[in-house]
């Protein structure tokens, strides 16, 4: 079904990265995380060949045994979407950053301070790899959808308070 | 640390799974009970659950982007977990109106010292509820910490609590033992109970289970 195929392809999706998760799609698919509290949504975007690259880290760092994919700790998910990114044609110097997040939602008991942590280590790890970070929303108490669009590279950032585009 | 946890030494057995169900079942009922009790609200719950969860496809069996009002408390004892209490936005204002007096829909936001506590002490109550109902049936003091309230995205909250009980652990598994509740009479108005056991602590969970009906 070569047509049937084609069609799909063209077809906007919408593919939902769950905790530890990343997506990598071309243009005119959507990525979105839902629900992010203290765990970070790092998209990553090249604009010339509209790929695009989400990951749901939870953690700063830690290991993460065999799983290749697996993004759940910030020093593996990085380099682990970045190479992602670029297997699919993505080049290096043109990959840009965003990122959301980090919050603390129960302040009173936030004794580790995940997201604080993991908005450093993200950042960090970006530095290192030599990645530019353009845009952040992080921190505060507020939970966030992050939606990147791969057709603009648009990151949308929604709050209860309402949504706003980086 | 060990090896890593794989979802196979997470099967539950027919009798251990009817066993979590249980002790969910009725920790939930006597906290739901106590949250009638000071309400006047008829309260239902639903058939609770016991489940073993993909860390990665936990947000999938909730409402992730639903506003709730969240209260978070932590269980001391023989095992240690992370209990959460949540209310969709209208019943938060519902339960703050009841218990601060107010006509039925004056609460229009939870802005105020005031309306928190209110909400904190509900979870407090539910909390105390929860954990005496375990105590009693397992034989040893279970305590909940002082509450800690946030007001956001549900898919946000349970992030926050798988990560607060598996951090140290290698584990893509959690423990999820869910409750929900509502008020028949009074359209609209319904809550969740989630209990998250620390990974380290199932082990003890399951074996006073076993202890308990031997």
């Amino acid at each position: 079904m070569v047509n049937g195929q084609r069609i799909s392809e063209q077809t906007e999706k919408r593919l939902y990265a769950g905790i530890g998760e990343m997506h990598v799609a071309h243009n005119p698919h959507q990525l979105i995380i839902m629900g992010l509290g203290s765990c970070i949504g790092l998209s990553l975007y090249d604009r010339t060949a509209k790929v695009g690259g989400v990951a749901h880290i939870m953690l700063p760092d830690g290991n993460n045994g065999d799983q290749e994919r697996s993004c759940k700790f910030a020093n593996h998910a990085v380099p682990a979407l970045l190479k992602e990114m670029i297997r699919n044609k993505a080049k290096k110097e043109q990959i840009v950053a965003k990122i959301a997040g980090g919050a603390s939602m129960f302040t009173a008991i936030d004794t580790l301070k995940i997201g604080e942590r993991n908005t450093v280590v993200v950042k960090e790890e970006l530095k290192k790899a030599g990645i530019r970070l353009i845009a952040e929303d992080t921190g505060k108490t507020c939970a966030r959808t992050v939606t990147l669009d791969t057709r603009t590279g648009k990151f949308s950032v929604k709050t209860k308070e309402g949504v706003k585009t980086m | 640390m060990g090896e890593r946890l794989k979802e196979e030494d997470l099967v539950l057995s027919p009798f251990q799974q009817g066993a979590l169900n249980e002790l969910g079942n009725i920790a939930s009922c006597h906290a739901v009970t106590s949250l009638a009790e000071m309400t006047g609200l008829t309260l239902d719950i639903d058939m609770p659950s016991a489940d073993v969860v993909q860390i990665a496809e936990a947000k999938e069996v909730i409402d992730a982007e639903k506003i709730v009002a969240g209260i978070s408390l932590q269980l001391n004892g023989e095992f240690t977990g992370n209990l959460r209490i949540l209310f969709p936005v209208k019943s938060a204002f519902a339960i703050i109106d009841i218990l601060m007096g107010k006509t039925p829909g004056d609460t229009k936001g939870i802005e105020t010292d005031m309306e928190k506590s209110a909400l904190l002490e509900i979870g407090n109550i539910l909390a105390s509820s929860f954990c005496d109902a375990i105590s009693d049936l397992l034989q040893f003091p279970l305590l909940p910490s002082t509450p800690s309230f946030s007001f956001g995205m549900m898919g946000a909250m349970m992030e926050d609590a798988i990560i607060a009980v598996s951090y140290k652990e290698k584990t893509d598994y959690i423990i999820l033992l869910r409750c929900d509740f509502t008020d028949e009479s009074k359209k609209g108005f319904y809550g969740y109970i989630m209990l998250f056991p620390r990974m380290d602590g199932l082990k003890t969970i399951l074996n006073m289970l076993d202890a308990a009906v031997n």
